[in-house]
């Protein structure tokens, strides 16, 4: 049965780590007759070998397809008739399951769950198909600018590998896949790596673990995960500029470098440090000066994206062909400006006080809450880490933001893409 | 029945909707204006959108860039978002930091001061968003070249953003003149959803918007579109790596009882992937990538339904829009199933809870629906949703869907490097470009 963990009173929600290594997490919300549950696998495209990417996603993917008592037709047919939604999402660190239900319908959405989850049958007809779609989408990703900049940006950034690999694989990676190949990283992967729930709506520890062990108590014992391997001079950029001609009336830039874990001790100061450069909306540097001041863009934004391993530090702006070079020089001399000078009392009291001040709304709905504690188990953040981020953010210093700007900005090492009409585009002198 | 919504009108016009809700310890406070493309005219398509936008450029009390200064210094988020029938600002934010958007919302309704500078910023940015959402986005093209052949006179017919020519020629003055005629307590709504006092936040709301004067109401828009007789179809060539077809009828809105039976049949076509069109057309015969069924009910004036699909790389836009046809007679012949009908019944029940887990998302609808005709509609809905007939469903699937009134786009993708629109920046040689055929790589400094 269930082992339970201490729980102390600042916890803000129940945590209980099962004999197989599965830890649910629980927050009752009253308001609503509601129940959405988030599942988090730690199997990822990430895991994905060299000439096989896209294997995890059409794993992921291919749950739905399919269970040895259900079509694929059945499994929505059946969850869609509750008014449920069960979606599984691939992503890099980990796969994602979502089931958002009228509490009245979450024993049905949780046997069809874990049937989806336990006993998938990967069909080659049904493989074929999602093969199909898989290349059609990675179609449809090439024809939308912002998101073909971005993906070249990583594949160039990371060399194909780790963050830089297509998550879909590519047309070639995925013609090769077959049932056994899926199978396989089902059964190796995906069914043996640790698995964290989280819960949340109307309902109870004491309603919800029954169902757990009636529906899922039969998942495996997991393994440790595998971790992967990243080499340790991953700093900075290719230092290389990627022209991609397209016939576009903007310029589709994506500029930045290799970042930090989220686990990575100085996350906090290069979060504040990142949200006065370009995270922080209408009050950021790069908004004020490029949009607010010169009318060169509608959006503009930097982030530190930092997943479970070095994720990667980018400015993003969409600008007319012609004005292009004068939006990069700016994003360049901003990186430049914030490494040098540092930031002000101000900026840093505003800072505080917007990240501090907006958590609250970082919890206001079940998903919102479901998604908060599974990224507190799996970074190990903590359980009273909502009660404790206050004192974090406000315990960062000014020169702390001051020396993140200098370690981790790179404004002369970077990797660089542009998507757009290449003869149009100046470069200031 | 007692509904949970509490609403006031102001002397001065203003409509006020409060919704207490203590589950999280924050508010979604918003205020909506009655203005929106339809109240535009052509020539000036866009200004409602302009007008959004330079809201956030600042009063003779709070100064450029004070408003967003303020929002987030009390750990505020805040946007705006204009439509065909509306626009609304919204800011969330926790329940204890109310005051201080009430001074600015109620500042901002009146004494908006944008110097022509800033005006002519705003423009340029606003232009920029037109490139990103619409000139570069070939399906965001063809769904406005949809509007655009789909109405003859009502103004639905034109973009929300306005046509480019149009953005760039709206003078200074325009902006004034629309802002002063629109910009009035009578033709706003304020609602506040979440952790709050309703009776102490009503008095707050009084003492900051109660002493705004009225104006005005502006005369209606006033726009009978005829009726559709014969079907009307357009192509649109772009570079693009699929083809797409978009399908579109006209239908009625929320203020006609077809529209109960028009939420659910739209449901029973493309909602989810047991629907009939994703089943007949992405599961069984692999034709399209994807189905998307939209009926737009809470719209001020009868709009379009939309079906739109992806088509998979192969396969024929013509192949697609046939066994649409086919499954549209199919229904409109032998009608829809009991357990179908009370699948979307179920859906549409699920949603409407759903719904009500965000006081953003709660507060927006009370918003559309107060805008396009009366907040207690909202509460109107599921039991209309319940009244709905199998044979309702087939009926009205005879009435909206019917050939003659069908609006067909098709967007035919040119590869890049073939666009003719192309063609006078670069030579186009006869091969065939592959994706990346264009890429060029340059080393910089520091490598």
């Amino acid at each position: 049965m269930p082992k339970k963990t201490v729980s102390s009173r600042s916890a803000f929600a129940g945590r209980i780590v099962l004999p197989n290594g599965t830890v649910v997490l629980l927050k009752e919300v009253k308001a609503l007759p509601l129940v959405y549950m988030h599942l988090v696998i730690k199997a990822g495209s990430l895991l994905d070998s060299e000439g096989r990417e896209g294997l995890a996603a059409l794993t992921a993917e291919g749950l739905l397809t399919g269970t040895r008592r259900r079509t694929a037709a059945r499994i929505s047919e059946e969850i869609e008739f509750t008014g449920g939604v069960l979606v599984v999402q691939p992503r890099k660190d980990y796969t994602s399951i979502t089931l958002n239900v009228l509490k009245k319908a979450l024993p049905t959405g949780l046997e069809i769950m874990s049937d989806v989850l336990t006993q998938p049958a990967f069909r080659p007809k049904e493989i074929v198909k999602k093969k199909e779609e898989f290349k059609a989408r990675i179609h449809k990703e090439e024809e939308d600018p912002g998101t073909f900049a971005h993906k070249t940006f990583l594949a160039e950034l990371f060399n194909k590998r780790l963050y830089g690999q297509p998550l879909l694989g590519t047309e070639k990676s995925i013609s090769g896949l077959t049932k056994n190949d899926l199978m396989g990283f089902y059964q190796e992967r995906l069914s043996r790596s640790r698995v964290i729930c989280a819960v949340v709506g109307q309902i109870t520890e004491r309603e919800f673990m029954p169902l757990w062990e009636r529906y899922l108590g039969s998942w495996p014992e997991t393994s440790v995960e595998t971790p992967i391997n990243i080499p340790s001079d991953s700093k900075g950029g290719s230092g290389r500029i990627k022209k991609i001609d397209r016939d576009l009336t903007q310029a589709n830039i994506v500029l930045g470098h290799r970042g930090i874990p989220r686990n990575h001790p100085d996350y906090y100061a290069v979060f504040i440090m990142n949200y006065i450069l370009g995270g922080g909306g209408f009050r950021s540097r790069l908004m004020d000066n490029i949009r607010e001041e010169k009318g060169l863009a509608y959006s503009i934004y930097s982030a530190f994206v930092s997943g479970r391993y070095a994720g990667y530090f980018q400015a993003v702006v969409e600008t007319r062909n012609a004005t292009a070079g004068v939006a990069i020089d700016e994003i360049l001399k901003e990186m430049e400006r914030i490494r040098v000078n540092g930031v002000s009392d101000e900026e840093l009291n505003e800072a505080r006080l917007y990240l501090t001040g907006s958590f609250p709304l970082k919890m206001d709905t079940n998903a919102k809450i479901a998604g908060l504690l599974t990224d507190m188990e799996f970074y190990n953040l903590g359980l009273d880490y909502p009660v404790r981020y206050p004192e974090i953010i406000k315990a960062v210093t000014k020169d702390q933001v001051a020396d993140a700007a200098r370690k981790y900005l790179y404004p002369d090492n970077y990797t660089l893409v542009i998507v757009g009409r290449q003869k149009e585009i100046k470069w200031p002198s | 029945m007692g509904l949970p919504v509490s609403e006031t009108i102001l002397d001065n016009g203003l409509n006020i909707l409060l919704l207490e809700n203590h589950k999280a310890p924050v508010v979604s406070f918003q205020v909506w204006y009655r203005v929106g493309s339809r109240n535009e005219r052509l020539g000036k398509t866009g200004i409602s959108h302009l007008t959004e936008h330079l809201m956030f450029r600042g009063t003779k009390k709070y100064r450029p860039k004070e408003f967003s200064r303020l929002v987030k210094r009390n750990g505020g988020n805040e946007n705006a978002f204009t439509s065909q029938d509306y626009t609304a600002y919204f800011e969330n934010i926790a329940g204890d930091r109310l005051e201080i958007l009430l001074d600015l919302e109620s500042d901002r309704m009146t004494n908006l001061a944008v110097d022509k500078q800033a005006f002519l910023t705003e423009r340029d940015i606003v232009m920029e968003e037109r490139r990103l959402r619409t000139e570069d986005d070939p399906v965001s093209s063809l769904f406005e070249e949809m509007d655009s052949v789909a109405f003859r006179t009502h103004p639905y017919m034109w973009p929300i953003i306005g046509w480019m020519g149009d953005i760039g020629q709206t003078a200074y003055e325009d902006f004034k003149d629309y802002y002063r005629l629109h910009y009035r307590p009578n033709r706003a709504t304020v609602i506040v959803v979440g952790d709050m006092e309703k009776e102490k936040l009503l008095l707050k709301i009084r003492k900051y918007f109660g002493h705004i004067k009225p104006g005005p109401e502006p005369s209606p828009v006033v726009c009978d579109e005829p009726p559709q007789r014969g079907e009307r179809r357009f192509y649109l060539k772009r570079e693009a790596q699929l083809s797409y077809l978009l399908m579109s009828f006209h239908t009625p809105n929320l203020r006609h009882e077809d529209s109960f039976a028009l939420e659910l049949l739209a449901l029973i076509l493309g909602q989810g992937k047991s629907s009939r069109l994703y089943r007949r057309l992405v599961r069984e015969k692999q034709l399209a990538l994807d189905i998307n069924v939209n009926y737009p009910r809470l719209a001020h004036d009868p709009n379009l339904c939309h079906i739109f699909a992806p088509i998979m790389p192969g396969k024929t836009v013509e192949a697609v829009e046939e066994e649409i046809e086919a499954e549209l007679e199919k229904i409109k012949r032998q009608g829809v199933t009991e357990k179908e009908l009370q699948k979307a019944r179920n859906m549409s029940e699920a949603a409407f809870v759903f719904h009500q887990d965000s006081f953003f998302y709660q507060g927006m609808l009370l918003g559309i629906y107060h805008t396009v005709s009366n907040w207690r509609d909202l509460y109107a809905y599921l039991p209309g949703i319940a009244k709905v007939t199998a044979s309702d469903i087939k009926r009205v699937a005879n009435a909206y869907f019917h050939k003659d009134k069908k609006n067909v786009g098709v967007l035919v993708p040119v590869l890049p490097g073939f666009s003719h629109a192309s063609a006078h920046l670069r030579k186009v040689s006869g091969k065939k470009s592959s994706q990346l055929s264009a890429i060029s790589d340059q080393p910089r400094a520091g490598e």
